[in-house]
């Protein structure tokens, strides 16, 4: 699964092959549970410890990949026409999509 | 300048030495030429002169206009940079020339530049040994007198690391002093754009000449007035520092480097700074914590080489999600791939606890510990790697011990701060050395305490060295 999403077209001889060096950084990485207990090595608990934004102390932030619809006609925001725009500036066009050159 | 064995000038003695060494995946040798030519005619250098005329070389994950970008890899194998990063470009204002680049591990993942997709690059003071890594073509070029000073990006150590290996000084500076715009990304919360050079001196000007913010990058900073030793004072002590030594972890030290690493105590002891133990206990997580935020980093940067946006694509694919595949299958060497399996592992949804948010908290308090460190001393000595240049087959170091071994270095990009690696001398033929650490923005600092080092201790060169470029 995880080889899969990195898009990295291991084959399953690949995949043993790397699994040794993979599995030795993950037991490496689960020392780290320590720390949640750990106060004496940094002088509080880092469970007490204010992390920035940046440090993902709400995690990952993110959004439905959904459009909404409901202001597209209404002309309020000077983006809302934007895809027509974008459509109507292409070089060539057929109805409402934009013509690309085969890349593969 | 002493009598050269080279009479045919610079050129034959580059040749020489990069046939030997490897350092340059690129370079102009007319310019390298002229600019030692010049930099021979002149007499000394002023503080004026700083960076002017010299050339430099750039590690190949950093932009030069016209100049390949291969980050090592053959996935980018043949890519031609079309514009300049701005640490390039403002060392390029001050009068600096780049002349080529330089050889690295893929995308900077490694200790030894042996993980570079195109060559080898050897140890001027042993060609057995490794140069370091992942900056190991400008340590190397640097070490053997090619170029007085190149740039490295350090993500966990890969500026101080070949630095100390090949007996140069090497600058990792404060997240966000020099600009990453045109540094090819891995992992953009822990890199910065660094400085490997012959002298502190000569460090100190181009890291003068590059920093400050940039609109380009939106994480870069304006250098703060006043910051401490922000002036040059020729390697004379304005006045005894306070530096913490850290002895923790000096039984995992080689013993050369143990030594090397005492020498440094009692000489800046005996140069008037008072020397006080310290301890950084944070240190226990700080190899796991950097690896799982590092290659978490990696695995989303380097999403982008996918054939499509960049990367050098196969003849034929049977749809665009193969077409990607197989870029990056063919493309990323063992090491690189691990770092992102690992990565991609530790951000999926259920594991992001486990690893990622408890790197990061463990990464404020390691932040946490510093900071009280630092309230109390200006700088804190610490050595930069275990062992000294380590060799290649059985005398080699594991990838998996070479990762353990970051522990000494990782520790300044995780906690975002300064940290310069100079030599202190030489034991069984390698040199050895030692790093300072200290607050944000306290690179000045540093380099005042290396320079005056430097001032007694003069930095030993590799046998067939030879100086061209001045010094000061």
């Amino acid at each position: 699964m995880t080889a899969s999403l990195a898009h990295l077209d291991l084959s399953d001889d690949e995949v043993a092959a790397a699994l040794p060096a993979f599995e030795l950084m993950l037991e490496y990485f689960a020392a780290m549970k320590a720390a949640d207990e750990d106060a004496d090595a940094f002088g509080v608990s880092i469970m007490d410890i204010q992390l920035s934004a940046q440090d993902s102390q709400f995690g990952n932030r993110v959004r439905l990949d959904l459009l909404n619809n409901q202001n597209n006609n209404k002309n309020s925001n000077p983006l809302s026409n934007l895809a027509s725009e974008l459509v109507n500036r292409a070089p060539e066009r057929e109805s409402n999509f934009i013509v690309i050159p085969n890349v593969l | 300048m002493m009598q050269s064995v080279y009479p045919d000038g610079f050129r034959a003695y580059f040749d020489a030495w990069e046939a030997r060494i490897g350092s340059f995946l690129e370079y102009d040798a007319q310019l390298l030429e002229t600019a030692a030519r010049q930099a021979a005619g002149s007499s000394s250098l002023s503080d004026d002169a700083d960076v002017a005329g010299l050339p430099f070389g750039v590690k190949d994950n950093i932009a030069v206009a016209g100049m390949q970008l291969s980050c090592g890899s053959r996935l980018l194998d043949g890519f031609i940079s079309p514009y300049s990063a701005t640490s390039v470009t403002k060392l390029m204002g001050a009068g600096a020339v780049p002349v080529g680049k330089m050889n690295m591990d893929e995308f900077g993942m490694g200790s030894s530049t042996d993980g570079s997709a195109f060559k080898r690059t050897n140890n001027p003071w042993d060609t057995d040994r490794v140069a370091g890594g992942s900056s190991g073509g400008p340590a190397a070029a640097v070490a053997a007198g090619l170029v007085p000073f190149a740039l490295g990006s350090d993500t966990g150590g890969s500026v101080r690391q070949p630095a100390n290996f090949c007996g140069v000084v090497g600058l990792k500076p404060t997240y966000g002093a020099v600009s990453r715009f045109g540094l090819v990304a891995y992992a953009s919360s822990l890199e910065t754009v660094g400085v490997l050079a012959d002298t502190a001196w000569r460090a100190r000007a181009a890291f003068m000449a590059m920093r400050g913010q940039d609109e380009l990058d939106q994480t870069s900073a304006e250098w703060p007035a006043g910051a401490p030793g922000d002036r040059r004072h020729g390697g004379c002590m304005v006045a005894p520092m306070t530096i913490g030594v850290l002895s923790e972890g000096a039984a995992t030290l080689e013993p050369e480097v143990a030594f090397g690493f005492d020498e440094a105590k009692s000489a800046l002891k005996a140069q008037g700074h008072r020397i006080v133990d310290i301890e950084l206990p944070s240190l226990t997580y700080a190899v796991p914590a950097y690896y799982t935020i590092a290659t978490a980093e990696a695995s989303a940067n380097l999403a982008r080489f996918d054939g499509i946006r960049y990367g050098n694509r196969p003849q034929y694919s049977d749809n665009p999600e193969e077409l990607v595949d197989k870029t990056r299958g063919r493309g990323f060497g063992d090491e690189v791939k691990l770092r992102i399996l690992l990565g991609t592992f530790v951000l999926r949804s259920g594991f992001q606890d486990r690893y990622y948010l408890r790197a990061q908290r463990i990464r404020a308090g390691i932040r946490h510990d510093f900071e009280r460190v630092l309230h109390g001393c200006d700088a804190i000595l610490m050595p930069v790697f275990p062992t000294r240049a380590f060799g290649r087959g059985e005398d080699g170091l594991s990838p998996f011990a070479q990762k353990v071994a970051d522990v000494f270095t990782c520790c300044a990009n995780l906690a975002g701060l300064p940290a310069l690696a100079f030599p202190t001398g030489v034991a069984g033929g390698l040199p050895v050395g030692v790093q300072l650490v200290g607050p944000a923005f306290g690179e000045g600092a540093l380099l005042d305490i290396a320079e005056a080092y430097e001032a007694t201790h003069p930095i030993a060169r590799p046998v067939g060295y030879q100086s061209w470029w001045g010094t000061k």
